[in-house]
């Protein structure tokens, strides 16, 4: 394999080279320009990766577990069955321009997302702070009435729609973000611009050239800039995915945001190779109002044919695990159901039971995916698995994302791609979406028995019960689901091995202020 | 003359309301908007957008507004970068493009239009098949495969010249480099043809009958009609690739306006859509115009009114 | 040439023999054109007759191998599911040949008769038929692509009219030019001063002397079109997974250029190959057709 390592040697090469030699300037790939840097507008993991070292909201997760540890708020407490949060917030927290940071800040950005005039995509994420949702639809217009108060300049209270024990997660998310109240009134849209931004996190912008690069320095007047050992990061916006693998190679970048699958058997063993696990499954949605797919029947023969363990062990090969439920392992007390072994003699059983013995008589279908080469491979794959196994015959179609979407969303399918990134460290983040209700369930799936479940769950506080309501409700929903899991993703990407501090994180939230060189 | 050009001039206005117009439907019929993504957004989410960005009007008023705001020359503010209006990324995007297309386009008809005369002088001998053998290689090799070949061996092989990015001129050679070659094998091709049509016809048989020197002849009188076809070739490449070449930009990282071209059309960023497409339309046509003119001065028999 | 057959061809010119029978002979003697057409017969042939000399199917995946470099068993190795290189290669030279051939004739008849028709009858019409062509150059095309799709669904003749829709202008612009220059030229003046009609100049005399930029732009057409339904595939509308094309199977090659080299040089070189061939070809024609040639 002697072409293999053009590309790895020269940074092999390069680090002998420069070895001793400690820069402090971490320079990080970002996949594509971000649309923004408000942490109300923003709504994409590009923008987050910046965001969330411009700005810090109440809580942050901690750098090994993930759970919630301080941020802004120094301690907090909900009540006995989780409905109100008391976030005490610290008195040491400053705006860059040296303003306090104060609960009333917290109050001024939550309503400021809340307002329908703002727009706000994420507004949504609020939606768990009472009256958010009738405040930002316009049935109340009183935004007294939302649910967060200042009970004194550091001491926030929010009360909640129902019971919401892994509330002090979701304020992680950068919606949950405070705004300098002066500065967003003062320049309207122009905020953010690196010359009127003023941010309270651990880095401040400092530039932010288009489409080439975001300078981030380290910010003084942060409350633990003492432990931030990181004075320059950039980032930049690179969409082609080779190219950052080259500019990995060649030594100009430290860190890649991704890696594209058909390099991984090359990159495998290499030592700044990392594969992390991460909250997020890889599905194809079954449209139920359509024959065959409305026979449970046919959806479980489909689900039991699939090889998933080729899938992980010879298509994506970064140590991605199998799925065999919606719920990716890792969170802490709950495990997955497991109803959907590999088992192709019950799946052609299955099959004929449904009236298509050895796929006689099988409608002819089609497998939507967006268009990109990884999607492509495993459509290819389970086209593939699908003749084998069941005798059945697929085509395949790719389409331009947003018609895909669109395709998805109107129920204009058979079988599609799709998957889902959890935003808690919950089983509600996965088991939600497929509710007769919501939005993301997008097969035409209903089912009252889970919805029941569901509902019961998210109102019960003791954790023990609540879990075990979720795996009655997931059990039931790869049973009879709309769905064929696949597998869970591994994050997978390259990273300066003299890198320290950038530690696996369901969330894939690598705070910069943790990161630094090693000497 | 100076009639004619003012005429075309003025012709511009009702060409570009007529893009403005179907593009500003085409767009709105493709399935997809701006705000949809893999994560579903809530009714009531939705609602306020629409209302924010006029999606609840009809569909007649939004585009007079549109309308309106351009004939003060307001592209309006883009629906994927929240913080920057359309006339801004322009502003920002365009030169660097320029920049980029205007040494690619350079190198190109220089290296171009000189294969293509000595291919012409000596057709059908070594150096013409030589010429235009590299000239069919460079059609053949897309700038998608150019590029990162290109980078392996320079950057990654020979470290003599970074990856990509756009901060200093060694940044700067590669991609004008791949960006150049396909049409410096266009320019090329089209010379030699335009030239081999002119160089048997009579007017130059009596030009050599007469003793003239063969550089003269070449210079003064085969040239002009022979690159014809390379001039009018010339007009919408110009254009084209001054606005930015999608591949090129994004495989150098370079920061120009032709990342924006289909990365506006994939987000139905309308706003967006609409300025790089008129933005687009008035360089083509004032090339075009240029190109027009230009034929008058290599051919004085031709003529407009 | 010998004196004799000088002799012979300035007689069979004045005799008025038709011209190609007149360029075939000329084309005939040109040993390059001969082997550029002999390479894209074999082609050509490979392509027709690919169900039956294909080694594999160009389906079957073997994932447990993985990409193999070229050995016995894949001449032009397997790429990263282990298909069969040169058998995805002669499939998607069925396509991509097709669309580049069929495609570049639509956009010939199109842009030629109206590039001439613009430039011959100048003025008012040459300005609105040219202002048509730079409305339709500034459209974006991604849009049409996909209406087309949702209007007219997917197959391989929306494939043809999406790519020659585009292609056409700059060919009726070059037409044009020429034809601008062409028209005020003597023989076409003698022409119309004789009462020929209109159409028979433009058919007779003025397309005849176009054709030499005719054929050089559409040798220039053929790759263009070839990596754009590349671009198409990337919509929807192109060649669907697992067939593929010249240009889908280099787009993915040049992802992994430094890895599976293969996956790149072979299908490169067969384009490259295809498009050499067809520009001896293309050159030979445009000397044998050409009216003004010395005949010697």
């Amino acid at each position: 394999m002697m072409y293999s390592s053009t590309c790895t040697l020269q940074r092999e090469e390069k680090e002998k080279k420069e070895h001793g030699k400690v820069s402090h300037i971490f320079r990080k790939g970002n996949g594509s320009e971000p649309q923004d840097l408000d942490p109300g507008i923003i709504t994409g993991n590009i923008e987050s990766q910046v965001v969330e070292n411009l700005f810090e909201g109440l809580t942050t997760p901690d750098l090994h577990t993930g759970l919630p540890s301080p941020g802004v708020a120094e301690s907090w407490k909900p009540n006995a069955d989780a409905t109100v949060f008391t976030f005490y917030l610290r008195k040491n927290a400053v705006w860059s321009n040296n303003d306090p940071v104060t609960a009333h800040d917290f109050v001024y950005a939550w309503r400021r997302v809340l307002n329908p005039k703002l727009a706000a995509e994420y507004a949504y994420i609020l939606f768990y702070i009472k009256n958010a949702q009738a405040f930002n639809s316009g049935k109340l217009n009183d935004p007294e009435m939302i649910g967060v108060k200042a009970l004194d300049d550091y001491t926030l209270q929010v009360q909640l729609e129902g019971p919401t024990p892994f509330f002090d997660q979701l304020t992680y998310f950068f919606t949950y973000d405070p705004v300098h109240k002066k500065t967003v009134e003062k320049y309207g849209r122009n905020w953010t611009k690196p010359e009127n931004i003023v941010t309270n996190g651990a880095f401040l912008l400092d530039r932010w050239l288009h489409q080439e690069r975001i300078v981030l320095k380290k910010n003084p007047t942060y409350w633990d800039a003492s432990n931030v050992k990181l004075t320059t990061v950039e980032l930049l916006p690179i969409e082609n995915l080779d190219t950052e693998q080259k500019l990995f190679a060649s030594g100009e970048l430290d860190y890649t945001k991704e890696v594209p699958d058909i390099r991984i058997p090359f990159l495998r063993k290499k030592p700044f190779f990392r594969s992390d696990p991460f909250l997020t499954i890889y599905m194809y949605r079954l449209n139920v109002t359509k024959k065959p797919f409305d026979n449970e029947k046919v959806r479980m023969a489909l689900k039991l044919a699939i090889d998933r363990k080729k899938i992980t062990d010879y298509i994506k090969k970064a140590g991605e695990l199998p799925a065999y439920s919606l719920v990716p392992p890792g969170i802490h007390g709950y495990t997955s159901p497991n109803v959907l072994e590999f088992d192709v003699k019950k799946a052609r059983a299955l099959l004929a039971e449904a009236g298509y013995p050895h796929g006689k008589g099988f409608p002819s279908l089609e497998i939507l995916y967006n268009t990109q080469l990884d999607h492509q491979r495993i459509a290819l794959a389970l086209q593939d698995m699908l003749r084998k196994n069941l005798n059945i015959e697929v085509k395949l179609f790719n389409q331009e994302w947003k018609v895909y979407l669109n395709n998805v969303k109107t129920l204009n399918y058979d079988i599609a791609r799709g998957g889902w990134i959890g935003d808690y460290i919950e089983p509600s983040a996965f088991l939600n979406i497929f509710t007769s209700k919501s939005g993301m369930n997008q097969t035409g799936w209903e089912n009252s028995e889970y919805d029941e479940l569901i509902k019961e769950a998210a109102a019960t506080v003791d954790t023990q019960v609540r879990y075990s309501l979720y795996q009655k409700a997931e059990e039931l929903l790869l049973e009879k689901g709309p769905f064929i899991p696949i597998y869970f993703y591994t994050r997978s990407y390259l990273l300066n091995p003299k890198i320290k501090g950038f530690l696996p994180n369901l969330l894939d939230m690598h705070l910069l202020k943790y990161v630094y060189f090693e000497e | 003359m100076i009639r004619y050009i003012l005429k075309r001039i003025l012709s511009t206005i009702p060409v570009l309301l007529i893009i403005a117009t179907i593009t500003f439907f085409i767009i709105r019929i493709v399935p997809g908007g701006p705000f949809d993504s893999e994560k579903a957004l809530p009714p009531e989410i939705l609602e306020t957008i629409n209302k924010k960005y006029h999606f609840d009007e009809p569909l007649y008023m939004q585009y007079l507004r549109y309308i309106k705001d351009l004939a003060h020359l307001d592209l309006g503010p883009s629906f994927k970068y929240a913080n920057r209006s359309v006339n801004e990324i322009i502003m920002q995007s365009f030169p660097v493009s320029f920049e980029l297309g205007f040494w690619a386009l350079l190198f190109a008809s220089i290296f171009g239009i000189i294969a293509g005369i000595l291919s012409s002088l000596r057709h059908n001998s070594r150096v013409d098949y030589f010429f235009m053998g590299l000239a069919t290689l460079g059609i053949s090799l897309p700038s998608f495969v150019l590029g990162p070949l290109l980078v392996l061996i320079f950057a990654l092989h020979f470290n003599i010249l970074p990856v990509a990015g756009w901060s200093s001129i060694p940044h700067m050679i590669m991609p004008v480099i791949t960006l150049g070659a396909m049409y410096t094998a266009y320019i090329a091709r089209l010379t030699r043809g335009g030239m081999l049509e002119i160089v048997n016809q009579d007017f130059i048989r009596t030009a050599r009958a007469k003793g003239l020197k063969e550089r003269t002849i070449v210079l003064r009188h085969t040239l002009k009609g022979g690159l014809l076809p390379v001039v009018t070739f010339l007009g919408p490449a110009f254009a084209g690739i001054v606005t930015g070449s999608l591949v090129v930009e994004t495989i150098f990282n370079v920061p120009g306006l032709g990342r924006y071209f289909i990365q506006s059309a994939l987000n139905r960023d309308y706003t967006m859509v609409m300025g790089t497409v008129l933005f687009y339309a008035v360089i083509l046509i004032f090339m075009n115009l240029v190109v027009d003119i230009v034929y008058t001065l290599l051919d004085p028999r031709v003529k407009y009114e | 040439m010998s004196s004799i057959a000088k002799n012979y061809e300035t007689i069979r010119i004045e005799k008025g023999t038709s011209l190609l029978r007149d360029a075939l002979y000329r084309l005939k003697k040109n040993k390059l054109a001969l082997f550029g057409l002999s390479i894209l017969a074999i082609i050509a042939t490979a392509s027709l007759l690919t169900p039956i000399i294909a080694p594999y199917s160009y389906e079957e995946q073997d994932l447990i191998y993985g990409p193999q470099s070229p050995n016995k068993e894949h001449i032009m190795g397997t790429d990263d599911l282990g298909r069969d290189l040169f058998t995805r290669i002669l499939y998607g030279g069925r396509i991509s040949l097709m669309v580049g051939v069929l495609a570049t004739i639509v956009s010939l008849i199109i842009g030629v008769l109206y590039g001439s028709i613009a430039g011959f009858l100048g003025g008012r019409t040459d300005n609105i038929m040219m202002r048509i062509v730079d409305i339709i150059y500034s459209l974006p095309f991604m849009f049409f692509v996909i209406i087309l799709m949702v209007i007219a669904g997917r197959n391989i003749y929306n494939l043809f009219i999406a790519l020659g829709a585009v292609q056409w202008l700059t060919m009726s612009r070059i037409i044009r030019g020429q034809v601008l220059s062409l028209k005020e030229k003597e023989f076409v003046l003698a022409a119309k001063s004789m009462g020929v009609s209109k159409g028979s100049i433009i058919l007779r005399h003025l397309i005849p002397n176009a054709m030499g930029p005719m054929i050089i732009y559409s040798t220039l057409t053929i790759p263009t079109v070839i990596l754009e339904e590349s671009f198409l595939s990337f919509l929807g509308l192109g060649v669907q997974p697992p067939m593929s094309s010249w240009g889908l199977l280099i787009t993915d090659g040049a992802q992994v250029m430094e890895i599976y080299p293969w996956m790149v040089i072979f299908p490169a070189s067969i384009l490259a190959l295809t498009l050499l061939s067809l520009n001896f070809v293309g050159d030979g024609l445009r000397d044998a057709l050409d009216p003004k040639a010395k005949k010697d």
